[in-house]
């Protein structure tokens, strides 16, 4: 506790103390045990981004910890077999189906998980020989189950990058390269357009670079929250009611203000179109316009079409038509 | 729920998620650790670190899938726990999950049990209500077809008590007449009956008795028909009555079988009477102004103004004594026990019966027979005052008076 002020060692000494009793299985620790966990969390939460944090502050941030899990992961530290099979034996469903996610078979997904399990037990031992895991980045502060699983997405996604071009079928590959060569080449133009004039092809292309790098402004100008309801509904395809659970309000007041940064996304848009790319009202309104027509093809609509141009295309040559 | 998005701009935001976007990372490099994303997934932050981390995560894509992949899972295995995701508006007000109703109600496992049971109470309520119907149905006919054999039974009882009323009275009519002609025969007649109230045998030679007894049976039969006829009726309408209302002190069914009885006796006392007691056939009514060949002190005379004079007397004497009988029998109906002359007499049926009977042979005599006549008088006046048949012991002789 050298970082933490004095005057907050009582405090911490009592909430440490009034966090044993509430715990249903204290699996034989005293405050000694979790006082270095309890602090470090406390620094890392509260003082960290408010140094002069109040007793009133630290206590509710003590009391609001998971005893019982705080409890049990600090016993499986310690090395506590019992602490381990209870471990173990409770919160293997929740790692094994965080691994599912990720493996496209239930033999991957095994894998995945015993991997994460020696992770979080660790093979690394400390200077006192007690192993170092994952384990001690466990505060308590969030829900056991909550915590692993973000642990498997962690170690998952580091694994998957490792892992992608091999778990990546080739049939996805040639998709993913197909639509991002129909993007570079058309960019925010139709596929279906041969005999466009290559002046009016740079001129939409130009446009749609102005338009998007408008957009990215805008974005950034954002107020954080807007900006991270905004990238986890159009870029991580979150719903609404998870959105609203996650900032902690409700489904109705998410979207309301999704349709108020959109307001502010057209807003910021039209305004440095205006004022940045020298676009007048009407210009603003015609490319918006066209250019949402053009984005609004997907993935699947953009398959669709290629498999109709490969048809004229074998229809051509074989002098059907 | 509907939301109006502006769809050019969704459009364009939906566009730039292929264009690397949300592939920027962090300056720093530095990436949040599962234990910050985790409780940022859960609200769980304090507000100052939550401000940090969300910036953190606006910006980074790693870390922000991370996020995403937690949030999906955390909602996964809570939708596994069945429990409800409540979460609190702007305004502090708590609202359950935001699962339609009609999703929950299709949700609902046990729904194909639930529709099934009710599809088999639907069908048995019908089937019930079906057969309710045919019964009612039933019934209903049965109830008219009953309802028409009681009027038919009624119209029938109806008519029989019109036919008989229409009987009595041309029986009446008839007896009035006949009593107009027997009154015509004059004073003979009438002092035969004092003579015979006063038991004196008549007197006179025997063709005056025989005519005597001639007329007297022909009296006797007017007035057998004429006691049998209210009798009759009577017992009809007691057998009516006790249909309707049967007594307290017999059951019906031995009343009635009393009745019977009552009626077996009366037609086997005419077979078995004595000669003396039968009924003669009676002779044709004599023609109203005829005078008979011998006059005796019993000899009764036709016509003569004086006795027509007494003819409207005699019949409504005659009438008074049938109705006083009639009303007798009536009154005499609801006793069942009498005492007279000493004696005590037990209705059974419409049979006064002697204590003192012990069920030995009896002589059969029909009142206003001569035989009747020649019986002690202390006897006729105790069968005299009991309606109906007597059954009595006399001087150690068992006697029937019908």
């Amino acid at each position: 506790m050298a970082t933490l002020a004095a005057k907050h060692k009582t405090t911490v000494e009592e909430c440490t103390s009034r966090l044993l009793s509430r715990a249903e299985d204290s699996r034989g620790l005293k405050s000694p045990d979790l006082e270095p966990r309890i602090v470090s969390a406390v620094e890392k939460y509260i003082l960290r981004d408010d140094e002069n944090a109040g007793h009133n502050e630290i206590s509710g941030f003590i009391d609001s910890l998971r005893a019982d899990d705080l409890c049990l992961i600090i016993a499986c530290e310690k090395g506590d077999e019992t602490a381990w099979g209870d471990l173990v034996l409770n919160f293997d469903s929740s790692v094994k189906s965080a691994a599912y996610k990720f493996a496209k078979n239930k033999e991957d997904a095994e894998d995945l998980a015993s991997s994460i399990w020696a992770e979080l037990h660790g093979l690394k031992l400390d200077a006192e020989g007690r192993t170092k895991g994952k384990l001690s980045y466990y505060s308590g502060k969030g829900s056991l189950a909550g915590w692993l699983r973000a642990v498997t997405n962690q170690l998952a996604i580091d694994e998957f990058r490792k892992m992608k071009r091999i778990v990546q079928t080739e049939d996805d590959r040639e998709f993913e390269n197909l639509a991002q060569v129909s993007s570079e080449k058309a960019e925010f133009r139709t596929v279906v357009t041969p005999t466009e004039n290559p002046e009016d092809i740079f001129g939409e292309q130009e446009t749609q670079k102005d338009i998007l790098a408008s957009l990215q402004e805008t974005i950034a100008g954002l107020e954080d929250e807007d900006r991270l309801i905004i990238k986890l509904y159009y870029f991580d395809d979150l719903k609404l009611k998870d959105i609203a659970q996650t900032f902690g309000y409700h489904e109705a007041t998410a979207s309301r203000k999704l349709v108020r940064v959109q307001q502010e996304i057209r807003k910021g848009v039209e305004k440095t179109l205006r004022q940045t790319h020298g676009w007048n009202d009407k210009e603003v309104k015609k490319y918006l316009t066209e250019s949402a027509e053009k984005l609004g093809i997907n993935l699947e609509k953009l398959f669709t079409a290629l498999l109709v141009i490969t048809l004229v295309q074998e229809m051509l040559s074989s002098g059907v038509l | 729920m509907e939301i109006e998005f502006d769809k050019e701009i969704d459009a364009l935001l939906r566009r730039a998620r292929t264009s690397g976007e949300s592939q920027i990372v962090t300056g720093s490099g530095s990436h949040l650790d599962a234990d910050e994303i985790a409780i940022f997934a859960e609200n769980a932050l304090p507000d100052k670190a939550k401000q940090r981390v969300t910036k953190h995560l606006a910006d980074c894509g790693r870390c922000r899938t991370i996020l995403s992949n937690t949030i999906i899972l955390n909602a996964e295995a809570v939708e596994k726990t069945a429990l409800p995701e409540i979460v609190a508006d702007e305004k502090g007000v708590l609202a359950a999950a935001s699962v339609p109703w009609y999703r929950r109600f299709f949700a609902t496992q046990n729904l194909a049990y639930g529709l099934g049971a009710l599809a088999i109470v639907f069908v048995g309520m019908l089937g019930f209500l079906v057969v309710q119907n045919s019964l009612n149905t039933g019934n209903s006919e049965m109830a008219k077809v009953s309802e028409s054999e009681t009027v038919a039974s009624a119209n029938t009882s109806t008519s029989l008590e019109e036919s008989q009323r229409l009987g009595d009275q041309s029986l009446n009519s008839n007896l009035n007449t006949e009593a107009t002609e027997n009154l015509n025969r004059s004073e003979p007649r009438v002092a035969q009956n004092q003579m015979d109230a006063n038991n004196i045998p008549p007197n006179g030679p025997q063709s005056t008795d025989n005519t005597a007894g001639s007329l007297d049976d022909r009296k006797a039969d007017d007035d057998l028909r004429r006691n049998r006829q209210p009798q009759e009726s009577n017992e009809y309408r007691d057998l009516q009555k006790d249909k309707l209302s049967p007594r307290r002190d017999q059951p019906a069914g031995q009343l009635m079988e009393g009745k019977r009885k009552g009626y077996e006796r009366a037609e086997a006392s005419d077979k078995s009477a004595s000669p003396e007691s039968r009924i003669a056939k009676p002779a044709p009514p004599p023609a109203p102004n005829a005078t008979p060949a011998n006059t005796g002190s019993g000899a009764t005379t036709y016509g003569g103004t004086k006795n027509k004079s007494s003819a409207p007397v005699e019949a409504e004497k005659k009438e008074r004594e049938s109705d006083s009988i009639a009303a007798a029998d009536s009154d005499e109906n609801a006793a069942t026990e009498r005492s007279l002359g000493g004696k005590t007499f037990t209705r059974n049926g419409r049979v006064w019966y002697d204590s003192q009977y012990r069920g030995q042979q009896t002589t059969n005599i029909r009142r206003g027979t001569s035989s009747y006549k020649r019986l002690d008088s202390g006897l006729r006046s105790i069968t005299d005052k009991l309606p109906g048949a007597v059954v009595l012991v006399w001087k150690t002789k068992a006697y029937r008076i019908d």
